[in-house]
């Protein structure tokens, strides 16, 4: 267990990683309600640790990966993230300090805010964090995704007999004269 | 700094190399994307010596056959996948798709092979004057490029199911679905992630169907090379400079020049005019840069009662052209599972209880034809910004589309809907849907996103109204040419690789001749001379 997590360590100190420390503590803690679940009682499930490491790990290498001027944008949005609770839900409190309950009740806020841009500020951490974290493992498994892993090839059925492909749209009615 | 090339390695990769290098051959080609790519196989078959000086990085397609979407976006995408247009008032903010690797943005498609219209070419030749773009001028051009690309049909057969509820809903409404054509060949498998790159290999993209044959025919090629700007001399393009990339975050390293009397740009829409505005090209016009069309495209999620599990099948497999007359497009479309649930609405449990019904939900998509409302600046950096202001008349087509959408995927049996519009409820009725289409929202509550920017260093036969000629050649600077999606005069209304790919291979065919003709030229004068020479010595 031990070896395993200094693996993992290590692994994720060789990403490069293009957000700062405060700004890897924001996302962390927006993918952390985004992805929290509840069991049968209605209790709120947090994430494993591990899926949330991976959103955040993938956002700051992404970061690293692209323009200064990405980087400092994501930068400024974590920035608005942290400081908008007071005037989305009127709770005088950066975002890191809110409850998870609090803080879904935030994002979902944003996320339905009817001022686009509110909505799209939730959307740009939710949705490139939530690819990485619905890559691998149970939250892959959580889509119903029925191969091992996203680079899996599909099981195809042997045909029973060699099936024609037309090469163009040529012969295909309806399509006569569509060069499109 | 007069090193050549190092190594005999026909594809270098730039950020291995320990010194910068001087280079010399007749044609120097930025960018390895659909235009640079057939451009480059083109001009080095025809005897010619070419360079391709790639931006992005080179990944082996055995290498990025295995890599996870999020891996593909990090590695393949420009700015990791966050590339954004930014909307005006009234604009929808469009989540952008451009490439940056060898191959360009060729990896990334999903494989949609359209020539453009009739009706396209037919306003290019009689409303815009271009008469050698004409449907008929081109036509070599598309039977060489759906050769190379081994153009098919899609199969009935490999349609998924989420697809077949979209032809089902369609066919209720009375729309005529047709077949999409793809590039590739007979060997797609139907895994359904065709712009995360293909895991059989099936997608055949230019950095497998066009830049092994430069290769073969003596073309190098060099990732990690940003070119920075144009060697002018005697009032023409005469080479390119730049410096080399290193490490995964793109720090400067070495620099290079490469010796050319023949330049084409090919950097694709955003690129092309923040290189050619950079030298103080193309500027006359006041069209450099500007007028881009994306093809906004919004897409809706549809429950069914069903399992349908929609990763089963072609990517992309029918549309319907049945409402072209209203600027819209139907394109059955899905994603990798882990993209289509980071979609889905929600935050919390709601989204997870939304995950976990991936397997009962088809994806329908529409695409507008739209206006020109893009324009592309240099930002603080290298990258650039792109504005797009979404004409009203665009607006009221997303929104139809949508409409539509939702429309067919009730009359498939839909139990409800998701929308593109971020945050709304689902819908669980068409006379919702139609509600919504009517009802007062911020634009930038919808989802948007584009995957085809054309038309920032449009064709024109007049230097007042464009930046190249029909040649593909820059008014302002002899000798260097553009061969991408920028030079496209207007929206297209279809999924651009086929016909950047047949543009550019009809300009290096006529490059390659005239290339030709002056090296037969130049090989005269110089045996007049030698002969003169020997003359006088007698």
């Amino acid at each position: 267990m031990g070896d395993q997590s200094t693996a993992i360590a290590a692994q994720r100190s060789a990403l490069p990683r293009g957000l700062s420390p405060r700004a890897e503590r924001v996302a962390r803690a927006a993918i952390e309600a985004v992805l929290t679940d509840e069991d049968a009682a209605g209790n709120l499930v947090p994430p494993p640790r591990a899926t949330c490491d991976r959103a955040v790990d993938w956002l700051t290498s992404s970061a690293a990966f692209a323009s200064g001027d990405l980087r400092r944008g994501l930068s400024f949005l974590t920035f608005l993230l942290q400081l908008l609770p007071i005037v989305i839900i009127g709770v005088p409190s950066r975002m890191t300090s809110l409850s998870l309950a609090d803080r879904i009740r935030y994002l979902e806020a944003l996320e339905t805010h009817r001022i686009g841009l509110f909505a799209m500020l939730a959307i740009a951490f939710k949705v490139p964090m939530s690819i990485a974290a619905f890559e691998e493992g149970a939250e892959l498994r959580s889509t119903g995704f029925d191969r091992p892993s996203t680079t899996s090839r599909r099981s195809l059925l042997v045909a029973a007999e060699p099936v024609e492909v037309p090469a163009t749209n040529a012969g295909t009615p309806g399509n006569e004269g569509v060069t499109a | 700094m007069s090193h050549d090339i190092p190594g005999t390695d026909a594809i270098v990769i730039g950020r291995e190399l320990e010194r910068g290098f001087e280079a010399g051959c007749d044609v120097v080609i930025i960018g390895s994307g659909a235009g640079g790519a057939v451009a480059a196989a083109l001009l080095s078959e025809a005897g010619h010596r070419v360079i391709v000086l790639e931006e992005g990085p080179y990944v082996r397609p055995d290498e990025y056959q295995n890599f996870k979407p999020s891996e593909s976006v990090r590695r393949l995408f420009r700015e990791a996948g966050m590339l954004t247009a930014f909307g005006t008032s009234g604009t929808p903010m469009i989540s952008v798709t451009v490439g940056r690797a060898v191959g360009g943005s060729s990896l990334l498609t999903g494989g949609v092979c359209f020539r453009i219209p009739s009706e396209v070419h037919h306003r290019w030749v009689h409303d815009l004057g271009l008469t050698e773009l004409s449907e008929e001028a081109l036509q070599p051009a598309y039977e060489e490029v759906e050769r190379r690309m081994r153009v098919r049909e899609v199969p009935p057969w490999m349609r998924s199911r989420s697809t077949n509820k979209f032809v089902e809903g369609a066919e209720r409404m009375g729309i005529t679905m047709r077949p999409i054509r793809r590039n590739t060949g007979i060997d797609c498998e139907g895994n359904g992630r065709c712009n995360f790159t293909c895991p059989a290999g099936a997608k055949r993209s230019v950095d497998v169907s066009y830049l092994p044959s430069a290769t073969a025919h003596g073309a190098r090629i060099v990732s990690d090379a940003l070119v920075t700007g144009i060697v002018v001399e005697n009032g023409r393009a005469a080479g390119v400079e730049g410096h080399l990339i290193s490490g995964d975050t793109g720090g400067r390293s070495h620099p290079f020049r490469v010796r050319a009397p023949f330049v084409i740009a090919a950097c694709g829409t955003l690129h092309t005019p923040l290189l050619l505005h950079r030298m103080g090209l193309g500027t006359r016009s006041g069209e450099l840069g500007n007028h881009i069309t994306l093809h906004p495209a919004s897409r809706v999620v549809a429950r069914f009662d069903e399992p349908l599990h929609g990763w089963d099948g072609a990517l992309q497999s029918v549309y319907s052209d049945d409402f072209d007359a209203e600027g819209i497009k139907l394109v059955g479309v899905y994603s990798a599972p882990n993209v289509l649930a980071a979609g889905m609405p929600g935050i919390g449990p709601a989204f997870r209880k939304r995950v976990r019904m991936l397997p009962h939900c088809a994806v329908f998509g529409a695409m507008v034809h739209d206006e020109g409302g893009g324009s592309v600046r240099p930002g603080l950096g290298r990258e650039p910004v792109l504005w797009y202001s979404m004409a009203p008349r665009d607006l009221t087509r997303l929104r139809r589309g949508i409409t539509i959408l939702t429309e067919m995927a009730f009359a498939a049996g839909a139990r409800e809907v998701f929308t593109s519009i971020i945050g709304a409820p689902p819908l669980t009725s068409v006379a919702q849907a139609r509600a919504l289409e009517r009802s007062s929202i911020d634009a930038r509550r919808i989802e948007c996103m584009a995957f085809h920017p054309l038309g920032s260093a449009r064709v024109s036969n007049d230097p007042r109204r464009g930046v190249v000629d029909q040649s593909g050649e820059a008014f302002e600077l002899p000798g260097l040419f553009v061969m991408d999606g920028s030079i496209l005069p207007t929206s297209i209304g279809v999924n651009s690789q086929v016909p950047i790919m047949s543009m550019s291979a009809r300009l290096a065919w006529r490059l390659a001749e005239r290339l030709t003709a002056d090296k037969a030229r130049h090989a005269r004068s110089l045996r007049i001379r030698r002969v003169l020479a020997a003359a006088s010595e007698f």
